[in-house]
């Protein structure tokens, strides 16, 4: 979606103090088009810094911004793109906040906590947050979609209804008790993995105790595609090009698609490794085949220390888009499976509600599952 | 230690009173038995775990407490335990043998007061606490800042009175050593 | 001669029995010295129990919502009867929510083992991205900067085609909030 040229650039003057000595407010940037949905109230950029590292600059950002919702419909999710530079790694990031219910009039905060690097001198301010989408309540969406926010957050919106639904259901075929077992379900600890992911030549590198490991897949019902095979390069607890290929069963294009994988160490214990996007060249006809990959080597470790070392390799469709840009995720039933529950983190709506029912207890789980 | 407030009110005829009860004996309590922990195990995140797990045990015992009114004693009684429980399952016993070096027989020149900062006193509590022995430490703890009786602090350490006054004196002669070289 | 330290340590706190107490009391009387010593350990006493200052670094009312939410959560699991697993099963028994099963399909046995092409990925700057607990870290040649430190409990982290993001819920905002942080 294109946007108009008229930019509303806003000085943030107050920010001036909270910066090294020297600094002009003009630094810092949020730029709001004149037609965008919501406007900036505050900034509290108080304690943000910046601090020269080497021939480089380090910025700390640590600001809460208000925005208010100036349109006549409910906000349902909101991306940032957070920019200092946009060349070399560390140079931009990205803020989203799905799982709001903001009304017309209403404002509402966006915190954005993070470091970015660019290089010492060069024009224009030090951060730029620039609004890269807003989604609504009838899934209508504003904004730049340069970082493609309105798939991702529409996605999370259309998990969002999926798991209330069945959260009310849980409500009404079992009572408060079926959904308290449900919330301490969702509290409960996941075993989750770090992991280091590095692009670049070290990727393109076969190793010498490499071997490839091929995917074994979970097929989800109503799955819009198929995936047929796929493999990455594994020694020890590193996986390397991890690829699959996936054909088209459904009866319309396919503009995107992810695959999910799992990972399988030496004892048998899986994880939820990462999501894996579709190739470029899309959109897919149907019957035609595409991939999904990242050029990338992950290296995989256990929070405690473990070793590790990959055994297998699971993968499953986790969304997919049409070129109509309606979308397709998984039904509730199909995440049922014990292997995927045991692994698979909650979606954020499902974070929000298990954190209200932590802070305030069954009861206010209950109101926020009857008002929205 | 400071005055308690009084649990009045009869314990738990319904379920909701019962919930009321736990909100207040833990809105009550959560700060001071935090600070007893944390001065016991000397970081926040192990005094964050210990401060829960005393308030889930107590809540989940608390048909033992027949008293409203020793509500407090009871939760540091359950908090000192958890503490020295922890402190013992992690080989935390981080005490040194100060040396018994001759003690300087005038006054300082001027008070603790008067001297320290706030933030240099804090550390310097935390470091000096650090010195004793977990049960030295606990008996500090309970008796000095806490301002429990020696008989009611020798109930929480389930040791007789003779000992707990032997924790005491040392923990106090340890301490009082401690700063004394800190300070030169 | 002089008492033992330990005595002058717990006379400053009224420990001592009525006996010693007198005796000490008649030493205290003409030793200036020990006096001096008695004094030293009350005004430490004193000291020790002025404020409550909670550690360097906290915020409290934070740190407070954090762990009467999590005895909230122990409690709660602790009067659940019955495994999870079971109560999750048996609730997709009933009709109303009787669906399909999913179906794995293995599909290791292929006649040819399938080898995408290894591309030269873009760029040499063998560049890290590190997602843990912690947060996001920049790893590139022998130096690592952590890019993003989430002061949240549950931070859930996910390597994507373009960079990593973790999610986790904000204390500040209250909101899931996922932060992403490119890799070029």
């Amino acid at each position: 979606m294109s946007m108009p040229n008229k930019l509303a650039v806003l000085l943030l003057a107050g920010a001036a103090g909270a910066w090294a000595q020297g600094r002009s407010p003009s630094s810092l940037k949020v730029n709001l088009p004149g037609d965008a949905p919501v406007a900036l109230v505050a900034a509290d950029w108080g304690e943000s810094r910046e601090s020269a590292r080497g021939s480089a600059l380090l910025l700390e950002l640590h600001t809460s911004l208000s925005l208010r919702n100036l349109s006549p419909r409910r906000i349902r999710g909101v991306t940032l793109l957070v920019l200092a530079q946009a060349v070399t790694p560390g140079g931009k990031a990205s803020v989203s906040v799905p799982g709001l219910d903001v009304k017309p009039g209403e404002t509402f905060p966006v915190r954005l906590d993070l470091r970015l690097l660019r290089p010492q001198g060069g024009a224009g301010p030090l951060v730029e947050v620039q609004l890269d989408g807003v989604l609504f309540d009838d899934l209508s969406f504003y904004g730049a979609n340069r970082l493609n926010s309105r798939r991702q957050m529409t996605v999370w919106e259309l998990e969002a209804r999926r798991d209330r639904r069945y959260y009310r259901s849980i409500l009404e075929a079992e009572g408060p008790e079926g959904l308290r077992r449900e919330m301490l379900e969702l509290l409960a600890e996941r075993p989750r993995l770090d992991v280091q992911v590095s692009h670049g030549r070290a990727t393109a590198v076969a190793g010498a105790s490499e071997q490839p490991l091929q995917f074994a897949f979970l097929n989800v019902p109503q799955a819009p595609l198929q995936l047929l095979r796929g493999q990455a390069w594994v020694a020890g607890a590193e996986a390397r090009l991890p690829q699959v290929e996936a054909v088209n069963r459904s009866g319309r294009p396919v503009r995107y698609f992810e695959v999910a994988w799992l990972l399988r160490d030496q004892q048998g214990r899986e994880f939820l490794a990462g999501s894996l996007p579709a190739a470029s060249g899309l959109p897919l006809p149907p019957g035609e085949r595409a991939q999904a990959g990242q050029e990338a080597a992950l290296r995989f470790s256990s929070p405690a220390g473990r070793p590790l070392s990959i055994q297998g390799l699971t993968g499953f469709l986790s969304q997919a888009e049409f070129a109509d840009g309606s979308l397709w995720i998984p039904e509730r039933t199909a995440l049922a499976d014990p292997r995927l529950r045991r692994v698979l983190p909650p979606s954020p709506e499902q974070q929000r509600l298990a954190e209200l029912y932590r802070r305030q207890g069954l009861q206010a789980l209950i109101e926020d599952l009857k008002q929205r | 230690m400071a005055a308690v407030a009084a649990m009045s009110e009869a314990l738990e005829p319904t379920l909701q009173g019962a919930l009321e009860w736990q909100n207040r004996l833990i809105a009550e309590h959560l700060r001071r038995i935090f600070l007893l922990i944390y001065r016991m195990v000397g970081n926040v995140p192990d005094a964050q775990d210990l401060t829960q797990e005393t308030f889930i045990k107590a809540l989940q015992r608390r048909q033992q407490l027949k008293d409203a009114e020793r509500a407090a004693q009871w939760l540091s009684r359950i908090a000192t335990n958890t503490a020295i429980d922890f402190l013992r399952r992690h080989g935390r016993v981080s005490w040194c043998e100060l040396e018994e070096a001759a003690e300087p027989l005038h006054s300082p020149e001027r008070t603790p007061e008067e001297i320290l900062l706030e933030s240099e006193r804090r550390e310097l509590l935390a470091d000096g606490l650090q010195a004793l022995t977990p049960r030295e430490r606990a008996a500090l703890i309970l008796r000095d800042i806490e301002d429990l009786p020696a008989e009611e602090v020798a109930r929480h350490l389930n040791c007789s009175k003779a000992t707990v006054r032997s924790h005491i004196a040392n923990a106090r002669v340890k301490f009082r050593r401690f700063l004394a070289r800190r300070q030169r | 001669m002089h008492p033992d330290q330990t005595h002058l340590a717990l006379y400053a706190g009224g420990e001592l029995d009525r006996w010693r107490r007198w005796r000490l009391a008649r030493h205290l009387a003409r030793c200036p010295a020990c006096r001096a010593q008695v004094e030293e350990f009350r005004r430490w006493r004193q000291w020790m129990r002025q404020g409550d200052e909670l550690p360097a670094g906290v915020h409290w009312n934070r740190l407070a919502a954090e762990m009467k939410a999590n005895i909230r959560v122990g409690l709660a699991a602790g009067e659940c009867v019955g495994p999870v697993v079971d109560a999750a099963s048996a609730r997709w028994r009933p009709a109303a929510l009787a669906l399909p099963v999913l179906l794995l399909v293995l599909a290791g046995w292929l006649l040819q083992v399938w080898r995408p092409p290894l591309r030269r990925a873009p760029g040499a700057s063998g560049v890290v991205l590190a997602a843990t607990a912690a947060g996001v870290e920049l790893r590139q040649g022998g130096g690592a900067l952590m890019l993003l430190h989430p002061e949240a409990g549950d931070v859930s982290r996910l390597a994507s085609g373009d960079g990593v993001h973790v999610r986790y819920v904000d204390s500040e905002t209250g909101y899931v909030t996922i932060s992403h942080v490119y890799a070029e």
